[in-house]
This record gives C-alpha cells, structure tokens and sequence, in this order.
C-alpha cells in the first residue's frame, strides 16, 4: 500500500485540534449544481476492540486484524467530538444533534481495515433505499432553500455509490494512527425515476485525520449514525425531524445504555 | 463577663461576608435541587473505591393498582422509584416546557437511578426482608427461608462511564452479573395520612466465573431510602414523560410491566 505522508498543510492542522479537523477533508466537485460539502468536521475510528454482554456479563474483547474495522463520519457543521456527548445538557446536546441532521452529513461504518490497508478498493451503494456492498453508509443534504429546490428539476438521482480507497492507513500504537482515504459519492438515475433532469454527478472527498480515541469515537458515533441513516432515508426536506433519533446502545462496565 | 467589642469596618465585612456566604449557599442548595425541595430521600455508600452511586435526587413510591386496562389488583405492587433528577412526582410534569422535559430526560439517562418492585402491597410491612437474586436477566433466587420473602425485583441503571480521550476498552471494568438484592422495610404506611414506604438495602455484585470477565468488581451498594406514595396515574405518567424516546428500556422501569413480565 501507499505510505503518502500527509500534506503539510493537513500537519498544520492536525496540530491545531488533535484528531477532529475541518481543514483534513478536500473536496471536489458537485451533484449537478448542488454541493456537497461535509468539510466541517471529520472523525475517523479504528474499531479494535468489542464488548459482549452474555447472560448480563460485560466483557471486553480485543478484535483481531481481519475482524478491525474503520468508520468515518464527515459533516458540514463544525462540531466538538472531543467530549462525550452524552455529558452535554440536553439543550445543548438537542442544539449539536439539529445541527447534524440538517447537514451536509456522510457516516460510513465497516471499512475493512485489513483490505485498506492493502490499497483495496471498497464500494457499497444504496439503490434507492436497496443497500449492497463491502461497507454500510448514510448520505445526507443540508437543508435545502427554496432557490435551490427550484434547480433540482425532476430530483436528486436515488442511486448512490460510494468507492472508497486507503491512500494510508497507520494504526499507530501506541499514538492511535491515522488514515488518508479517497471517497467517491455518485448520484446516479435509479430505475423507476423520470429520464433526464435529475441531480446526478460525482462528488469526491479526501479525508486526512488521525484517528480518534476509539471508546470515546464509537460513544458519539452512536449518535451521529442513526441521525445519518434517518436524514438519508428522510430526505433534505424531512431530515429535521431526524434530530430526535435514539442513540445506538453503547456498552461500559456499568452495563448497556 | 463576655469581652465587648467595638463594631469596626472589619467586623462588619466580616459579618457582611458570613451573610452574604449564607445566601449563597440557600442559592446554591435551591440551584442545585432545582425545585428547592427534594422527593423523598436516599443515600447509599458503596465498597468500590471510584465508584459512587446516587439516586437520591427524586425518592417515591407507588402502587400498581390498576393494569392498563385498567382492571383493579387486590394486592397490588409497589413500586419504589429512586433518581438522581430531581422532580416533583406529584406535580404533573407535563405542565414544563418541551425543552426542560427534554433535558429531564435526558440526565435520566446519564444518572443513577434504581427501582425496587414488591410483588405484594400486603407484604410490605415493617420489618419484612426481602431478597433477590439475578445473574443477568433471570432470576435465580427470591426469598430465603420462611424469614426473607420472595416477590422482590429490581431494575439498576449505573450512570454511563463519563469518557474522555483516555478512555480505553481496556479499562473497562464490569461489574459482577450476578446481583443480590436484600431489602429490609422500616416503615409503610398506605393510609390517607404521609403514606410512605422506608428501608434500608444492600446490593451486592458477585463475578461469575466462565460468564464474567476476570476483573469483574465485586462489591456492595447499601444505603437507606424513605419514599412517600405518589398517586399511580401521576406517577406512571411523569414517568412515562421522562421516558422519552427510551421507551420501554425506561430508566425506572415504570410504568411496570404487567405481571410475570420481566422489568
């Protein structure tokens, strides 16, 4: 695989805010006219370690190298996952999750991180709600103004398509490591949508970010990916009522919450 | 005879200063209990040296008499409810603001909280024992002997584990799943007149081997409770409004399930 070491403006900002930058995703290109543009944070997690709860027993596991995986979750707001969400207050904590769901938001979770790290290429799709492929992920628009929905002609096109592919990936031990990773988002026509004027076209997205502290990454994943999964199936215009969606179940010694 | 002292700008800040702690500290106590006044009463200790448990906030107690269809049990349940939010569960909550409802729920989730469930309103009589064992979701143990009852269940929520940056899986440490629970009762009455149920317990978590992870803690919550009878309708429906979007993973487990369902 590729060893490209970071630019050295992603350096810079790497050592601004430690693992959660805005500066480490590029961006290129658009659907159609409609940006795309989840650059204003990014958190990577490397998932090497699980917890299983048998006949009310909590027990931590490690993951071996072919079961770790790598998730990603990109969004155009500007949010602190430095702190455990769920220690915010609730006004706070209802403020940060309306905030995501009426963003420029894409959550990918199952990067094999054995097959990155061979330079293998990986590419899941959602046709139009029917989901395939090596990874599961969410992509959602910010909320849309009126100006912009009247340039949407017939619709955003319903077949997605994402390839993901490992510039770099580095589990760093004992430092956390840190991943480089090329996303392609394609908007495509899905069978069953009118012919011709749908917003369709290639968005691409470079992500540089060191990988955040596992346990604590996972904790706010677990909010962020059901908001995602609900404003992708929601659409622009209802993605507002995803705020409110529960939190995935997040496992410590005291047990499942 | 006392040494008087001739008032002096000293003196005075001084004075000044104490009054002005007091008041702080009415405004702190206010501040932090939120209504001002607390429900009830618990207070618990526990063996673990970093662990503390705190439920204290909102203390009641209440009696399942009716199911949802509302057919009257003869002798119903009682339900004693334990939270680290405070709340008024006699007040009607639905009466607050979407937001603070919200937040509400949520520190439910994130605090202490443990409900005790009696099977039988006419067993809950000063000086009864009550034991239960859990491994897991099953139990495995109600009652010993012909002195500790059975028909006693519970349902625990230790706050989450607070993360931060250093937060590893390694350092996870669970606690022991199988879970004893003996409740002694000091006082219940049911009448018209202050009806409250009080007792003290003691909670114990013991590592199972082969099931349990081996640095599973083991150790005790004990403390005591005093928890005053809210009437059933107000009491399952603020508890369902602190739900939230919980649902039926609820943090107090009320309103109860129906009978023979576990909590």
């Amino acid at each position: 695989m590729s060893r490209r070491a970071p630019h050295p403006a992603v350096l810079a900002c790497l050592a601004a805010l430690p693992w959660a930058t805005s500066c480490a995703v590029a961006v290129d290109g658009s659907f159609a006219g409609l940006p795309f543009s989840p650059d204003g944070t990014a958190v990577a997690v490397l998932d090497e370690n699980d917890v299983l709860v048998r006949g009310g027993a909590v027990v931590p596991v490690g993951l071996n190298r072919a079961q770790k995986r790598v998730s990603l979750w990109l969004s155009s707001e500007r949010v602190d996952p430095g702190v455990d969400w769920r220690t915010l207050g609730g006004a706070r904590l209802a403020e940060l999750r309306t905030r995501l769901a009426l963003s420029d938001l894409l959550v990918v979770q199952g990067l094999d991180y054995d097959a990155l790290g061979d330079g293998d290429e990986l590419t899941a799709r959602d046709d139009a709600g029917r989901k395939s492929g090596d990874f599961a992920f969410a992509l959602s628009h910010r909320a849309l103004g009126d100006d912009a929905l009247a340039g949407l002609g017939n619709g955003l096109g319903a077949r997605v398509t994402v390839t993901a592919r490992a510039e770099r990936v580095d589990d760093g031990d004992p430092r956390g490591g840190s991943v480089r990773v090329a996303l392609d988002v394609e908007r495509e026509r899905a069978a069953g949508q009118p012919a011709g004027d749908l917003v369709t076209g290639t968005v691409s997205l470079t992500v540089d970010v060191p990988f955040a502290p596992e346990r604590l990454g996972e904790a706010n994943l677990a909010v962020v990916a059901p908001i995602a999964a609900c404003a992708a199936a929601a659409g622009p215009l209802g993605a507002g009522a995803c705020a409110d969606e529960p939190a995935l179940p997040v496992v410590d010694g005291g047990g499942v919450h | 005879m006392s040494p008087t002292r001739k008032p002096s700008l000293a003196t005075l800040s001084v004075a000044r200063a104490r009054a002005a702690l007091g008041v702080v500290a009415v405004v702190a106590v206010v501040t932090v209990g939120g209504s001002g006044c607390r429900f009830g009463e618990a207070a618990f200790s526990t063996s673990f040296d970093d662990v503390g448990f705190d439920p204290g906030g909102t203390v009641f107690a209440t009696l399942d008499g009716r199911d949802q269809n509302l057919v009257e049990d003869g002798d119903p349940r009682v339900a004693v409810a334990m939270t680290w939010v405070v709340f008024d569960p006699a007040g009607d909550l639905s009466d607050l603001d979407g937001a603070a409802l919200s937040s509400m729920a949520h520190e439910m989730a994130v605090r202490d909280a443990l409900t005790l469930v009696f099977a039988n309103q006419g067993e809950v009589d000063p000086g009864a024992r009550f034991l239960v064992v859990r491994e897991g979701g099953a139990i495995v143990q109600s009652g010993d002997g012909d002195d500790v009852l059975p028909g006693l269940d519970f349902r625990l929520h230790v706050a989450p584990e607070r993360l931060d940056a250093g937060s590893t899986y390694a350092g996870i440490a669970p606690f022991g799943s199988r879970r004893t629970l003996e409740v002694t009762i000091d006082e219940a009455t049911f009448g018209d007149t202050d009806p409250v149920v009080a007792g003290e317990l003691t909670l114990t978590f013991d590592a199972i081997a082969g099931r349990d992870a081996g640095d599973a803690r083991e150790g005790s919550i004990s403390g005591a409770f005093r928890a005053p009878l809210v009437v059933e309708a107000v009491a399952e429906k603020n508890a369902a409004l602190l739900a939230g979007a919980q649902g039926s993973d609820a943090v107090l487990a009320l309103p109860l399930p129906p009978r023979g369902e576990p909590l």
